[in-house]
């Protein structure tokens, strides 16, 4: 096997991306995208930690973040949905109602 | 050797699609790019010896989520890049500068946590991911996962109730207009 | 019912304040209501005397020698707060058996003719709440076994004497005159809280008296003073105590320099000034003196400065009394001026000689002030004795019980007054620290100049020519007019005060004529009853070893020289107004004001113009320009408005940050976990 370290680097890599992706992505789908592949990237360093120290913990954990993201996926578009239905628009910074 | 050079290819797909993904301004393109991230994604576990986790990813990652997102773009009619970004926002300049500060710290810390390369060879691993490793751990009263597997499974309920409250139409707007 | 006794003659008065208090709210009717407290109050002061002299001829086949110390109620009362304890006890010993009779005796006499006096006022119920609230303060403030119980007291009866000073107080000139007091006091009582935290602090207990003998006063009554813990006590400790504690007796018992308060406490009624004013609280100070006189007689300097302090307060007073045209301010500097005897008498280590002063200035001042009381009453409020004269046919029997007082107050030979003032004289003369004979002078002229003045009060009362016509009175005092409002008014009559209020007078009279000779040296049962009495609580001079210097000349000549005193005092003033029938004046206005020493003497000799200069004024000044313009507007206000206006820009700045838009927060979002990062970072980069 690889040192670890590759594999926590490489996710660091994708957990970037897709943090920044985040940021700068307009378009909420996108958005969305992004946070699946800020989330793999975790799990990935879950299931190399997990290799590396021979538990199954890791790949329980995945299997845990696998579901919140399933049902954190069916919830958020969802909403997008339902914003798109009464915005007629789903632009990330038109929906700034948080500004008093 | 085999499994250095299937790494560098895997994280080399890794990065350029998710990359695309990124910069894409076509929804439809950054999903498929995302599938193709999670694809190897799962490749990467299987040499980890996660093959059932491996075969969930395709199936619930790049298979369910995936369809659902390209499922919604179509919903929507989001298929045109109708949305120009911005270039050079201060929000992009700002986040693209943190993101490197925070990249490079997370991999100056992997680095000098120095960790030695497999304490554990594949031989003691006593058949680590398999279905019936995975099994036990969720079922075992020994192991602490029954009750969070129990309680994920709520969790799901819950967010299939919520994602049909949220996607119905509401009878007072239709009404309304 | 040894014990049951002394906590009757503590509770029935507050059971009295109690009824008082509430009277109005169980008792419709006005008039009932006036009836029922007009009733009950003195009812329970009385009831209150008959206990205390069940007490005194009970307890111990009325020897009284031993020390009754403690009689445990509520226990413990006030415990170990950081190490303190003090109990509800109170100490039953002659002293304060002897103040509790004072008290209830001749507090129930003046409560019930105050119930004649005050019957015309409307708040009858309020004056009776207040009287008996008094007394029983009073009677804490004596029966209280620990000096925590005594302040108690000693706050409380300053708050009565407070609020029945100001009784009447929709005129500004009684509030005012409440506040004086009120603030004067202040200051000794500073100095009494200060003078207690002392005695914790270097005894390590409170208590006078306890049984197993581990009270202050057990502890003090030995020739070495030893604390709880066994450790000798500095003499200069004591002296610091004894001299703190002396401060509070200054500011309560008006003596130099704190005395200003109690000619303007006059503006109260008149029974409050004879009960609280001259009787009770302003003895307070002398009680207190002799309850610790345990502590005193362990230190010359604060013997010492107690009689000197005594010894110029008479003069002084009897001086300022000179002048005073009010009757009833006349009768306040006496009252400075006997307080100061007691206190010279306390000072030279004559405590229980102090005691007896006490007593019989109880009697004498008691009734004087109820005369004047008669007299005002009978001229409609008339304080002033520039419009008096001539009363002596109208009112024969205020004359008669106001002449008994006058000669006994001035020491004519065998009435009351005598007794005492020339037991205390005799002790001064013979004081243990030296200068014996110049107190002893200062004495003998205060005497001299008391008859003097209060056969001046007299001439110009009841001699002189009426200096208004025919009982038709000129004009209405000013003060006090509205208040003391009596149906009378509309004929403008001069009128006997009615007998309920003459009754307690007769009594009182008999005492001030013969308690002076029943308790006195030359008494019944051998002679010195009271010194006899008093003997187990006061503390002996030779208990530290001090002893009283030789007679200056035998008693007889003693008695002889002060009697000439007195009958001088008081033939010098009639045989002067006898020539200014007319007038009742000795010299006319002008040469009165042209005199130095005659504006000096109706200016308080200056004490209240330079407390007005120094705290009025000065401390005004500070307060306006330095405390207010100074330190609260500028330094403060400044402080607060600019951190206000700091705040508020600074806010103005932050509300920039929240624009609503959800990547923005995102980026911060990003920012903290950058912050969490390097902060990892840095601790692997450590090991």
């Amino acid at each position: 096997m690889l040192p670890v370290s590759y594999y926590l680097i490489l996710s660091a890599l994708l957990f970037t991306i897709g943090a920044v992706g985040v940021l700068i992505k307009k378009n909420p789908i996108q958005t969305f995208m992004c946070i699946e592949l800020m989330l793999n990237a975790v799990n990935l360093t879950f299931i190399a930690l997990g290799r590396y120290f021979g538990q199954m913990n890791g790949q329980m954990y995945v299997i845990f973040s696998l579901a919140v993201a399933a049902a954190e996926v069916s919830v958020g578009l969802g909403i997008i949905v339902a914003i798109f239905r009464t915005r007629e628009s789903i632009v990330v910074d038109d929906a700034n109602l948080m500004k008093s | 050797m085999f499994a250095q050079i299937l790494f560098w290819v895997l994280a080399a797909i890794c990065i350029i699609s998710s990359l695309v993904m990124v910069g894409s301004s076509n929804p439809v393109r950054s999903a498929l790019a995302l599938v193709l991230t999670m694809l190897s994604l799962a490749v990467m576990y299987i040499t980890l010896s996660a093959q059932f986790i491996a075969a969930v990813q395709v199936v619930v990652y790049a298979g369910a989520v995936m369809v659902l997102f390209l499922f919604v773009i179509m919903l929507l009619n989001l298929g045109a890049p109708a949305l120009p970004e911005q270039p050079r926002s201060m929000q992009t300049v700002l986040a693209i500068a943190l993101a490197g500060v925070f990249l490079v710290g997370l991999v100056a810390a992997g680095v000098f946590q120095n960790l030695p390369a497999a304490p554990i060879s594949a031989k003691h691993l006593h058949g680590l991911g398999t279905v019936q490793q995975i099994g036990y751990s969720l079922y075992s009263p020994h192991q602490p996962w029954l009750f969070p597997f129990e309680a994920t499974s709520i969790l799901l309920l819950i967010a299939v109730v919520g994602a049909i409250v949220l996607a119905r139409k509401q009878p007072a707007e239709t009404e309304g207009s | 019912m040894q014990n049951i006794l002394p906590q009757l003659v503590l509770w029935l008065p507050l059971l009295g304040f109690l009824f008082c208090a509430a009277s109005g709210l169980v008792i419709k009717d006005p008039k009932v209501q006036k009836k029922a407290v007009s009733l009950i109050a003195p009812g329970v002061v009385l009831l209150a005397f008959v206990f205390a002299l069940a007490v005194l001829f009970q307890t111990h086949a009325r020897t009284l020698v031993p020390l009754i110390p403690g009689t445990p109620l509520l226990e413990p009362w006030f415990t170990r707060y950081g190490g303190l304890r003090v109990d509800f006890n109170l100490v039953l010993d002659p002293l304060s058996l002897l103040m509790a009779l004072i008290i209830t005796g001749v507090g129930g006499l003046i409560h019930v003719y105050a119930a004649g006096y005050m019957a015309e006022d409307k708040e009858v119920s309020r004056f009776f709440t207040y009287f008996n609230l008094f007394v029983f303060m009073m009677l804490l403030l004596v029966l209280g076994d620990n000096f925590l119980l005594m302040f108690v007291g000693w706050e409380g009866v300053g708050t009565c004497s407070y609020l029945l000073i100001s009784f009447w107080f929709t005129d500004e000139a009684n509030a005012k005159a409440g506040n004086k007091a009120f603030i004067v006091n202040r200051v000794g009582d500073l100095g009494f809280a200060l003078g207690m935290m002392a005695v914790w602090s270097v005894f390590g207990t409170l208590s006078f008296f306890t049984r197993d003998g581990r009270g202050v006063m057990d502890l003090a009554a030995h020739a070495r003073v030893l604390d709880l813990a066994g450790n000798p006590v500095p003499a200069g400790m004591i002296t610091l105590i004894c001299l703190l504690l002396l401060v509070g007796a200054l500011g309560k018992s008006a003596q130099i320099p704190l005395f200003v308060w109690l000619p303007d406490a006059m503006a109260g009624p008149t029974p409050v000034s004879a009960l609280i004013h001259a009787a009770t609280m302003v003895t307070a100070g002398v009680v207190m003196l002799t309850r610790c006189s345990w502590l005193y007689v362990h230190s010359v300097t604060a013997l010492q400065t107690v009689a000197w302090v005594g010894a110029i307060t008479a003069l002084l007073g009897a001086l300022m009394a000179l002048t005073q045209t009010d009757i009833k301010k006349v009768l306040a500097y006496s009252t400075i001026s006997q307080l100061g005897y007691m206190f010279l008498a306390c000072g030279v280590g004559d405590f229980s000689d102090g005691m007896f002063h006490v007593v019989t200035h109880a009697f004498f001042k008691g009734l004087l002030f109820l005369g004047a009381g008669a007299v005002i009453h009978s001229m409609l409020g008339q304080q002033d004795m520039r419009r008096m004269g001539g009363l002596k046919k109208l009112l024969p029997a205020t004359w008669g019980v106001m002449i008994v007082a006058t000669y006994s107050i001035a020491g004519f030979p065998l009435l009351s007054g005598f007794w005492s003032k020339d037991a205390i004289l005799e002790s001064a003369s013979r004081a243990c620290f030296g200068g014996g004979p110049v107190l002893y002078l200062i004495g003998l002229v205060t005497a001299f100049i008391t008859a003097f003045y209060m056969n001046r009060l007299m001439w110009k009362t009841f001699y002189t020519d009426a200096r208004f016509v025919n009982g038709q009175l000129p004009e209405l005092h000013h003060s006090n007019e509205e208040h003391e409002h009596h149906e009378e008014a509309a004929h403008g009559k001069v009128t006997n005060a009615p007998a309920s209020m003459m009754q307690p007078l007769y009594i009182l009279a008999l005492l001030a004529l013969g308690f002076g000779w029943f308790a006195g040296p030359y008494g019944p049962a051998g002679g010195n009853l009271l010194k006899n009495f008093l003997a187990p609580s006061v503390a002996p001079l030779s208990l530290a070893g001090l002893q009283p210097q030789p007679e200056l000349f035998p008693k007889l000549a003693g008695y002889l020289i002060s009697s000439l005193a007195a009958l001088g005092g008081l033939g010098l003033a009639a045989w002067l107004y006898r020539q200014h029938m007319a007038t009742g004046e000795l010299t006319t206005d002008a040469v009165k004001d042209s005199s130095v020493f005659n504006r000096l003497l109706r200016s308080n000799f200056g004490f209240d113009a330079v407390y007005n200069m120094v705290f009025f004024r000065a401390g005004g000044m500070l307060a306006d320009r330095v405390l207010w313009h100074g330190l609260e507007e500028d330094v403060l206000n400044g402080t607060a408005t600019g951190a206000a206006a700091l705040i508020g820009r600074l806010s103005l700045a932050a509300r920039k940050m929240q624009t609503g838009n959800a990547r923005n927060y995102a980026l911060v979002m990003l920012a903290g976990m950058v912050t969490l990062v390097l902060g990892l970072l840095v601790r692997v980069m450590q090991h």
